[in-house]
């Protein structure tokens, strides 16, 4: 027998922590309640980490700004790394069981419980692999003693470890639908409020308050400085969100909004009843922003392997040929990118408007990647994930149920046409959008958004769902069946 | 010979047929939109979830009061 990936898991079966099942099935209130207990335990974790020194942290810049929004990480604190390596583990490793590249057969159990702690297992040691590289890397700052190094590297990677667990819970049932992107939703939505309304004052320059929130600095120009100057400035400061950026991210929001609500409906009727028939939705985004996701996903690693090999190895050194070729990075504010046309530089979208018109061919090679990347995922996530065109046909058929102009037998062949090319147009809008949000420089929130809104839509059908069964004699479910 | 071949072309057809994902095999697991990593019940050390969430909070509070020996004794900070 030779060698499979499932069985590096063996060994950990008995050590790894679990979470227990629901012994029944959970009323709407009792999910509603774990699931806003976890969120605001989310949002507690963002503490910043101890043992770092802040003046040592702040020399540091942050080279990954951009992708935190979609993975929920936070600069800084106990969520360094967000849910990243929660949810690229479970997208590549999913991805590559259904391309058969890991042979895991999916109808014995206890392969299955071999490939769900081998997940657990590689999330755990990314968080353990990503703290090492940014601390060899110096992004924690230089010079730390062994105790700091030990502190942060336990931090880190007790929190990754309790979130780990705690999506478990949501994924087990205990919530609506999916731990990590829950996560990602909760974490893009408090920070757009933030960003909206956030009152905090940050210091933007030495002895210059601002606050946070774009409309708050407004009013809080208002007053101090003239109309016209707080207003011009509160649309175009540049270290801050400004107007100009929520009102982005509104758009996006409706547009993803208007793209959820697309779909193909195909007419289906009874076999076994006269004159009965109905319709079965085929959604435009099938996939949801799942390509997208995984699109980041790949951008990270590479701007991790970029951040390591330049900052860690070659020391961010200009004068060096490899620097000059991999890309030089510079500091802009806390937020370290590449501006320099150069191989890492063109996976990263530029911070601006101006900086993505003045590099194009940046933009472009970003825009290509981000588009490929999605639709091949999409291609390949919607005919292996339990909905795919045989798996309905055989539904329909165990329900007595044929599409209208359709004969029995060429239904799963019809459904082949349909619902690759609506995952696949879907995937397409949304990385469409994501790109637009990031050449217009809201610097990952765009993204963010797209998937915290593509996320929102599936926990609503579910919940909706829920609702339905339950019968709405619940008090949270009075409050959101109202919708 | 035209057996062993109709056995292998079998063979293969019910390979490529396999169930490619957890809810393709009919079990929960990830659908087309949401992405879900742990659903299956393992033999593993059993938390209830309570607990989880307890310990979480406790894990929390154990690194603001990190910061607070941090602050008061001036250690782990250069």
């Amino acid at each position: 027998m030779s060698f499979r990936l499932i069985d590096l898991a063996k060994p950990f079966g008995s050590i790894l922590p679990e979470i227990e099942g629901p012994y029944t099935q959970l009323n709407f209130d009792e999910k509603v309640v774990y699931t806003m207990a976890s969120a605001i335990i989310y949002i507690l974790a963002q503490l910043p980490l101890a043992g770092v020194s802040q003046s040592a942290f702040a020399a540091s810049a942050d080279p990954i700004y951009w992708l935190r929004p979609i993975f929920a990480a936070e600069r800084g604190t106990l969520l360094e790394f967000g849910v990243f390596p929660i949810i690229s583990t479970g997208l590549i490793l999913q991805l590559l069981a259904s391309l058969r590249l890991i042979r895991v057969n999916f109808t014995v159990r206890s392969e299955r419980e071999l490939f769900q702690n081998l997940q657990k297992i590689f999330a755990l040691f990314q968080y353990f692999a990503l703290t090492n590289l940014f601390l060899l890397s110096g992004y924690f700052g230089t010079g730390l003693s062994l105790v700091q190094v030990i502190l942060i590297n336990v931090q880190i990677f007790l929190a990754g470890g309790f979130f780990t667990l705690i999506s478990e819970v949501i994924d087990k049932g205990y919530g609506f639908g999916s731990g990590a992107l829950t996560f990602t939703a909760v974490n893009v939505a408090t920070n757009f409020v933030g960003d909206v309304i956030g009152i905090n004052s940050i210091e933007t320059a030495p002895e210059v308050y601002e606050k946070q929130g774009a409309l708050a600095n407004l009013i809080s120009g208002l007053g101090s400085k003239g109309i016209f100057t707080a207003i011009w400035e509160s649309f175009t400061r540049t270290h801050l969100p400004n107007l100009i950026i929520v009102l982005i991210c509104i758009a996006i929001v409706l547009a993803c909004v208007y793209l959820q609500n697309l779909r193909y409906d195909l007419s289906i009727r009874s076999n076994k009843a006269r004159g009965v028939s109905s319709q079965y939705p085929i959604k435009l985004l099938y996939t949801g922003a799942l390509p997208l996701v995984f699109s980041f996903v790949l951008l990270f690693y590479i701007n991790v392997i970029a951040y390591v090999t330049v900052v860690g190895i070659f020391n961010n050194d200009s004068e060096q040929l490899a620097v000059k070729i991999l890309g030089h990075y510079t500091a802009n504010g806390s937020n370290f990118s590449i501006d320099n046309l150069s191989l890492f530089g063109l996976f990263s979208p530029a911070s601006s408007l101006i900086g993505s018109l003045l590099s194009p061919i940046r933009t472009i090679v970003f825009s290509l990647f981000v588009v490929y990347t999605s639709v091949k995922f999409a291609q390949v996530w919607s005919v292996t994930q339990g909905s795919g065109p045989r798996d309905i046909a055989a539904q329909f058929k165990e329900q007595g149920v044929t599409i209208y102009g359709v004969r029995d037998v060429s239904i799963a062949k019809y459904l082949k046409d349909q619902i690759p090319t609506a995952a696949v147009t879907g995937a397409l809008c949304l990385a469409g959008l994501s790109i637009a949000g990031e050449f217009l420089g809201t610097n990952g929130r765009a993204s963010g958004i797209v998937v915290a809104v593509g996320v929102s839509f599936s926990f609503l059908e579910i919940i909706a769902s829920d609702y339905q069964q339950s019968g709405g004699s619940q008090n949270f479910g009075q409050i959101f069946g109202g919708f | 010979m035209k057996r062993r071949a109709n056995a292998k072309s079998k063979a293969q057809s019910q390979a490529s047929q396999a169930p490619t994902s957890n809810r393709a095999a009919g079990i929960e697991g990830s659908s087309s939109s949401l992405l879900k990593l742990y659903t299956e019940e393992t033999q593993g050390l059993k938390v209830d979830p309570l607990i989880v969430l307890v310990l979480a909070v406790g894990f929390i509070f154990s690194v603001i009061a990190l910061h607070i020996i941090a602050k008061l004794t001036g250690k782990f900070i250069s």
